[in-house]
């Protein structure tokens, strides 16, 4: 593989060069390094950093369905969820370097305790945009995308202690993507990502899910249709830092002829992380020929003491399934159909799950 | 006409022979019991009227309203009018029973160049039959067969046979596994189910659920044959003397 390069005028912002001490030598190391080749070993990463210099435009926010414009951030104020190893993702710093970051600070006051709604609508590539949730605060965040240009885009959020975060979002228009999500999740906060998507031609999606507090919580629910000689690459990170933290993940992706699906999802239970419980499930349908799945769960434990459980499967639609459908009368196509749906019906929840389920069927038909 | 008929029927699954030539004749309005020790072959012959893929007719023949069926793909005898009652139920997770139920209705209604139901008269129907079965409202709900019970899961098979309607009923050990209450329950949804246009195939181990449905004829299948038939006091002389008799 030859090495990827950064374009020549990059240059590192000095409050990100200050607070991280990150070099352009850094970055050169970092992309080319070994654990970043195995990362894009299923996916061009070429592409997505030629991505990162398309133009980005502040995201769209709204909140309780007021537009809002989320404050510039400026240099020396970003704390958490920013600290991170440079090495976990290069791709993520450089849309630091190359876009401005903004940042939304969210907080119930004590008159109003109701839940806080926030939507984002991606129409283009948007600078990066963090999100910090208060203690104690309940928010739900609402993501879709609904255009067909290619599309770049980093979302870092924190949860405070207490706080409660459903985030939903839907995927389904055409064109190329990349999407970094990274999440800390505070002292007995608990975080909630119900996603639903389909492939594109490069459809990139890096999750990185923190567990920082004693009590912290972690729950992604995926369903993903991957059409005839269509991309999805889904990398999931979760670690376990604090003690008594817990996290449940599961993954269904189908793939149709000749499409291209890689999971990557590694469990990393660090030390003096005591009473972790982390479970995670991927399983895979191929319908039609020569799809290519790749899944590849990973687990890395660093403390006695968790319970841990992960699988991966890779398969068609079950035989006597298929018959017990035919045999009512539903024709073999209706039956293939019905059981699709239905294994991706599983991780459809939430708020999206009904606009994400006719998107499915829609796919499926 | 006849309903079925099952003609010199031989039956291979994975190249070993289990039905050796078969000869059964199911008129309209009939029900007639199947019954056999474990492994002769009642399942298969149930399956192989389904056209459960695997089971290779090696000889013979099955006519359904004297229409020859073993070219019919399984929906496509699902639309002739067969129904099978399957012994063990498939769970079909992330399907609700009720989605289910209307794809399967929907089919049926479309091949018989009938109207769909409307959704409204639909659940209102599905529901009572539900009542009728004992079969608690919220199941419809729930996943087809997931987690339920043994006998929630021969309930929930006849249900589907009060609602489809088919002309010919294959019920296979749908009385296993039941106590006695909703062995009850079933038999008398069987019995709603009989009139002088349909059929019962209905195969069991015991000569218990006969008490309730009463059959026209018995039949003894023992190693791929019917080697004995008879009235219902056919059944009662099986159960106090077993099989062994008689092969
Ligand atoms: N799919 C199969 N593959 C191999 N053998 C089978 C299969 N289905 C049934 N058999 C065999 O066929 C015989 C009859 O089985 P079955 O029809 O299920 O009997 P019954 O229902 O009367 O208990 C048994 O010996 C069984 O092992
Ligand atoms: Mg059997």
């Amino acid at each position: 593989m030859a090495d990827l390069a950064l374009q020549g005028h990059l240059e590192i912002p000095a409050w990100l060069a200050q607070q991280h001490e990150v070099k352009l030598l850094d970055f050169n190391q970092a992309l080319n390094s070994k654990s970043h080749k195995e990362r894009w070993k299923y996916t061009k990463a070429q592409p997505v950093l030629d991505l990162l210099k398309l133009e980005a435009r502040a995201p769209h926010v709204t909140i309780n369905g007021r537009a809002v414009t989320p404050a510039t951030t400026g240099h020396g104020s970003i704390q958490s969820p920013l600290i991170a190893n440079l090495a976990d993702s290069p791709e993520a710093y450089l849309a630091l370097c190359n876009q401005h970051l903004h940042s939304l600070d969210i907080a119930c006051s004590d008159a109003d305790s109701a839940l806080i709604k926030i939507e984002l609508e991606h129409t283009h590539s948007t600078q990066p945009l963090m999100i910090k949730i208060a203690e104690n605060t309940t928010v739900e965040l609402i993501e879709r995308t609904s255009t067909e240009n290619d599309l770049h885009q980093t979302l870092w959020i924190a949860l405070g202690a207490g706080s409660r975060l459903v985030h939903s979002r839907n995927d389904f228009a055409n064109g190329n993507r990349w999407r970094y999500l990274k999440v800390d999740i505070g002292q007995d906060a608990h975080y909630n990502l119900q996603n639903h998507s389909t492939g594109t031609s490069l459809h990139r999606q890096d999750i990185h899910l923190r567990c920082t507090g004693p009590g912290a919580h972690a729950q992604i629910s995926s369903a993903g249709y991957i059409p005839k000689a269509k991309h999805l690459d889904q990398q999931v990170v979760v670690e376990h830092i604090a003690p008594n933290t817990s996290s449940q993940q599961i993954f269904h992706n189908i793939a149709q002829d000749k499409a291209k699906v890689t999971f990557n999802g590694r469990i990393h239970i660090h030390p003096h992380a005591p009473g972790t419980v982390a479970h995670l499930t991927n399983k895979n349908l191929g319908v039609g020929d020569s799809a290519t799945i790749n899944t590849k769960p990973e687990l890395e434990i660093y403390t006695d003491d968790v319970i841990c459980s992960h699988g991966a499967t890779v398969g068609q639609l079950d035989e006597q399934q298929l018959f017990y459908c035919i045999s009512r009368g539903l024709s073999p196509l209706a039956a293939r159909q019905l059981l699709s749906q239905a294994f991706l019906q599983q991780c459809t929840l939430g708020v999206l799950a009904e606009e994400a389920t006719n998107n499915f069927k829609k796919l499926n038909g | 006409m006849t309903l079925l008929e099952v003609k010199d029927l031989s039956v291979s699954v994975a190249d070993n022979a289990i039905l050796k030539g078969l000869n059964l004749v199911v008129n309209p309005g009939e029900v007639h019991a199947i019954m056999g020790p474990n492994g002769s072959g009642k399942s298969t012959l149930a399956n192989v009227l389904a056209g459960k893929p695997d089971y290779q007719v090696t000889s013979g023949s099955i006519w359904l309203n004297d229409s020859n069926i073993e070219d019919l793909e399984p929906h496509e005898r699902a639309h002739a009018g067969i129904f099978l009652a399957f012994q063990y139920p498939v769970e079909v997770p992330g399907v609700s029973n009720m989605e289910f139920l209307k794809a399967s209705l929907d089919c049926l209604a479309k091949a018989r160049d009938e109207p769909q139901p409307n959704a409204g008269a639909f659940l209102k129907r599905v529901r009572k039959i539900a009542q009728t079965l004992d079969l608690n409202p919220e199941f419809l709900k729930r996943g087809v067969n997931e987690g339920f019970s043994g006998g929630e899961k021969k309930r929930n098979e006849i249900l589907q046979l009060l609602l489809l309607e088919p002309q010919l009923a294959v019920l296979d050990e749908t009385d296993s596994g039941l106590d006695i209450d909703a062995l009850q329950v079933v038999a008398q949804g069987v019995n709603s189910y009989r009139n002088e246009n349909n059929g019962v195939v209905l195969i069991t181990h015991y000569q218990r659920l006969l008490e309730y449905i009463v059959p026209d004829y018995v039949h003894v299948l023992a190693d791929g044959k019917i080697v004995q038939s008879g009235d219902k006091g056919l059944a009662q002389e099986l159960e106090k003397k077993g099989y062994a008799w008689l092969t």
